[in-house]
């Protein structure tokens, strides 16, 4: 029944079968944050702690319903996990146009936060992704534990339970120029 | 052979086409002038004493005071176990030396990327093409010494941050 | 019925040949399988590779420039990132390089350490290998495995350092901390676990007729092909030549240890996997050896922290999981070195990709670009 406790619920018992009434935007809300499929897009260190390990036995994804998809156009999360330079920035912008709405990104490590260690002296790094793409989560560390990209998870579904149906025709989407 | 029959054994076959220089930590170098390396790699492939057959590291060094710019070559053979280092400076204006990804192919990587952060142009390379850097670039040669970015942030000393 | 990529089709009588055109395919930076962001720019002739082109630099991060702003003690952080599956071994390279440069002795009980360390990251760099070897090769279990290992050597560090994957463990003139009083049990039982479980993985791989059809006979890479590549570690142990720096030019403690060198005999990628899986049981050995010798003393020299070793330079290499890694350090006098170049093992395999590669499908060639065990950040630094 935990169903119940997630989901504001008047429970109606009528003759032939049960009947919910909830609101919209919640069960969209719930059904969007329970089943985040991530795009698999590591560049370097993070990767290997935010997406592999964080994938693998101990600390498992798939309990969160986070299952990785090859493909940006099946994925509605990205977390960028390492550094992003100056020749990888503009396949990052086609990546995430490639994702079909609601998309969200997670911007993990150092690197992607603010350029990281490579902050100074670097001539082909670029100092956060969020100079391309928009970031909803930040999570912090060099290399984060995985407890702490779970932390990151787990907010980010916060933030999706507090949107609104009625919001959607008021932020401007994003339309790509025609070719 | 032991580093010092391997200094004797140059010397002795090159004559005054090399300078000796310190020896780096016990691996004999020589230093050579750009229009000599191509007789003198085809030695060091051939020679059935020497038989330098792999490339371990080629990379370039900037000395703006004295105005030099160099390719500095590592080499190793498996053949007889021994090393070298071979040293090729030429003014910094406009630097060329000939490739010698035809007799270690492995350089050939190492020399597109030596001449896209230095600026040294290989002749006779097979592939002259960037290899590192954005497509676009035109901002210079970054590895040098003396090298401006407009994005460029140097880390303050400790105790300067703002 | 097995159809190689010579076989022709014949046209029916009366018929026409079918006429083809060679095209070309972008394996993008984004891309499962190849470990990271490397680009490939495939030539191809319906499913056979004519042409295959790497395009790097995705990953260019500057090393060498943030390197002449830095003192020696400051850059042992940046060692970590190249390679940051095997960052013990990263670590190590700098140190020797730095201590043949200035001519400092490490104490023993730090050697002792440094090989126990170097050789536990070198078991966690090939479980990291197994698991995205076998994942693109379409076994999904062995993946789950290798990091269940995995994780038991990432506790062994974290008992010791406090970081689960770039350790930035050792200092110039030994380690940075002394080991816990566990530690060597706790090593000594992860190495008696260890055992079986590589009989584990090999009885699910090696002789497996899926495994074999994909690997036996793919990639062959021969041996004066290697030595002109410069091609290094498992992938010239594979095509048969005996050579590691740990037992021809050693450094540290690894000359008073026993241990084997295996090596491959076609140059194809079951040999380069085979010799990776031989490696693993050679290093638990080493650890063993290690554990049972380990002297007290220092854990570290006294090295002062405005460090200025003498003017000069040196060529300093080892033995890291993926091959040859050496530092070329320029040093004038100051605190912060004048030039370092920096010679890595995945720069030079990645080369021979395109020799390795030719006329076999685009399947054969995800299965050798995980036989070399590429790292980007190793290739584009």
């Amino acid at each position: 029944m935990g169903v119940v406790q997630k989901v504001p619920v008047y429970l109606e018992k009528i003759p032939g079968g049960g009947l919910i009434t909830t609101s919209l935007d919640a069960v969209l809300n719930w059904s969007r944050a329970s089943s985040l499929w991530y795009l698999l897009f590591g560049t370097a260190c993070c990767a290997i702690e935010g997406l592999m390990c964080t994938g693998a036995s101990r600390y498992d994804y798939d309990r969160f319903g986070m299952i990785f998809r090859a493909s940006p156009r099946q994925a509605d999360l990205m977390i960028v996990a390492g550094t992003i330079t100056n020749k990888m920035a503009k396949r990052v912008k086609i990546l995430y146009e490639q994702m079909s709405e609601p998309k969200y990104v997670i911007a993990m490590g150092g690197c992607a936060i603010r350029g990281g260690p490579f902050y100074y002296d670097c001539y082909s790094v670029l100092r956060g992704v969020d100079l391309v793409i928009p970031v909803d989560v930040y999570v912090p560390g060099c290399p984060p534990r995985p407890e702490s990209i779970l932390e990151g998870c787990l907010k980010l579904q916060q933030k999706i339970k507090k949107e609104k149906v009625s919001d959607w025709s008021k932020t401007e989407k994003f339309i790509p120029e025609p070719e | 052979m032991t580093a010092e029959e391997l200094t004797s054994k140059i010397k002795a076959t090159f004559a005054e086409k090399v300078e000796e220089l310190p020896a780096v930590t016990g691996i004999p170098a020589f230093r050579v002038k750009a229009e000599h390396l191509e007789e003198i790699c085809t030695t060091l492939v051939s020679d059935p004493e020497l038989k330098f057959d792999n490339l371990s590291c080629l990379g370039g060094i900037d000395y703006p005071e004295t105005n030099e710019i160099g390719v500095v070559y590592c080499l190793f053979s498996f053949a007889k176990r021994h090393h070298l280092n071979l040293r090729v400076m030429m003014p910094r204006e406009n630097p060329e030396v000939i490739s010698v990804s035809e007799f270690w192919v492995a350089a050939n990587w190492f020399e597109r990327e030596t001449a896209e952060l230095f600026g040294i142009k290989f002749k006779d390379h097979p592939d002259p093409r960037p290899l590192l850097l954005i497509e676009e670039w035109d901002e210079g040669y970054p590895m040098r010494r003396d090298w401006e970015g407009k994005d460029f942030i140097r880390m303050p000393e400790v105790g300067q941050e703002k | 019925m097995v159809v190689n990529s010579s076989d022709r089709v014949e046209p029916a009588p009366g018929g026409r040949e079918l006429e083809t055109q060679e095209f070309v395919v972008n394996m993008g930076p984004q891309h499962p399988s190849t470990h990271g962001v490397c680009r490939l720019i495939l030539t191809m002739d319906g499913e056979v590779l004519k042409k295959v082109v790497p395009d790097i630099g995705f990953l260019h991060r500057s090393i060498e420039k943030i390197a002449e702003n830095r003192t020696y003690h400051q850059f042992m952080v940046y060692t970590d990132r190249i390679d940051y599956v095997s960052s013990m071994n990263a670590n190590h390279a700098w140190c020797v390089a730095v201590e043949k440069l200035a001519g400092i002795e490490v104490p023993e009980r730090a050697e002792y350490l440094r090989v126990i360390m170097a050789e536990l990251n070198r078991i966690a760099s090939h479980l990291v290998f197994l698991a995205s070897f076998s994942i693109d090769l379409g076994a999904v279990t062995p993946f789950l495995y290798a990091f269940r290992e995995r994780e038991r050597i990432v506790d062994l560090f974290e008992m010791t350092c406090g970081q689960r994957l770039t350790y930035n463990y050792m200092r110039i003139g030994g380690v940075s901390r002394d080991v816990p009083k566990d530690f060597v049990s706790e090593t000594k039982k992860f190495c008696s676990y260890l055992y079986p479980r590589v009989d584990e993985y090999e009885a699910i791989l090696t002789e497996n007729p899926i495994f074999l059809g994909r690997t036996k006979g793919i990639g062959i890479l021969d041996l004066p092909t290697a030595i002109n590549y410069s091609v290094s570690g498992p992938p010239l142990r594979g095509s048969g030549l005996k050579w590691d720096i740990r037992k021809d030019e050693p450094y540290s403690a690894y000359d008073v240890f026993d241990f084997d060198i295996p090596t491959g005999e076609n140059g194809d990628t079951w040999d380069r996997y085979k010799v990776r899986i031989e490696e693993m049981r050679q290093s638990a050995r080493i650890i063993e050896q290690a554990l049972e010798g380990l002297p007290e003393g220092e854990i570290k020299a006294k090295v002062p922290a405005r460090f200025r070793p003498p003017k000069g330079e040196v060529f300093a290499r080892i033995e890291a999981p993926r091959g040859e890694m050496a530092y070329f350090i320029v040093s004038d006098g100051s605190t912060k070195p004048y030039r370092v170049k920096i010679r890595t093992a995945s720069f030079c395999n990645l080369q021979a990709l395109p020799v390795m590669a030719k006329d076999l499908k685009i399947a054969d060639l995800v299965a050798i670009f995980g036989s070399l065990d590429i790292i980007l950040p190793e290739v584009d630094r």
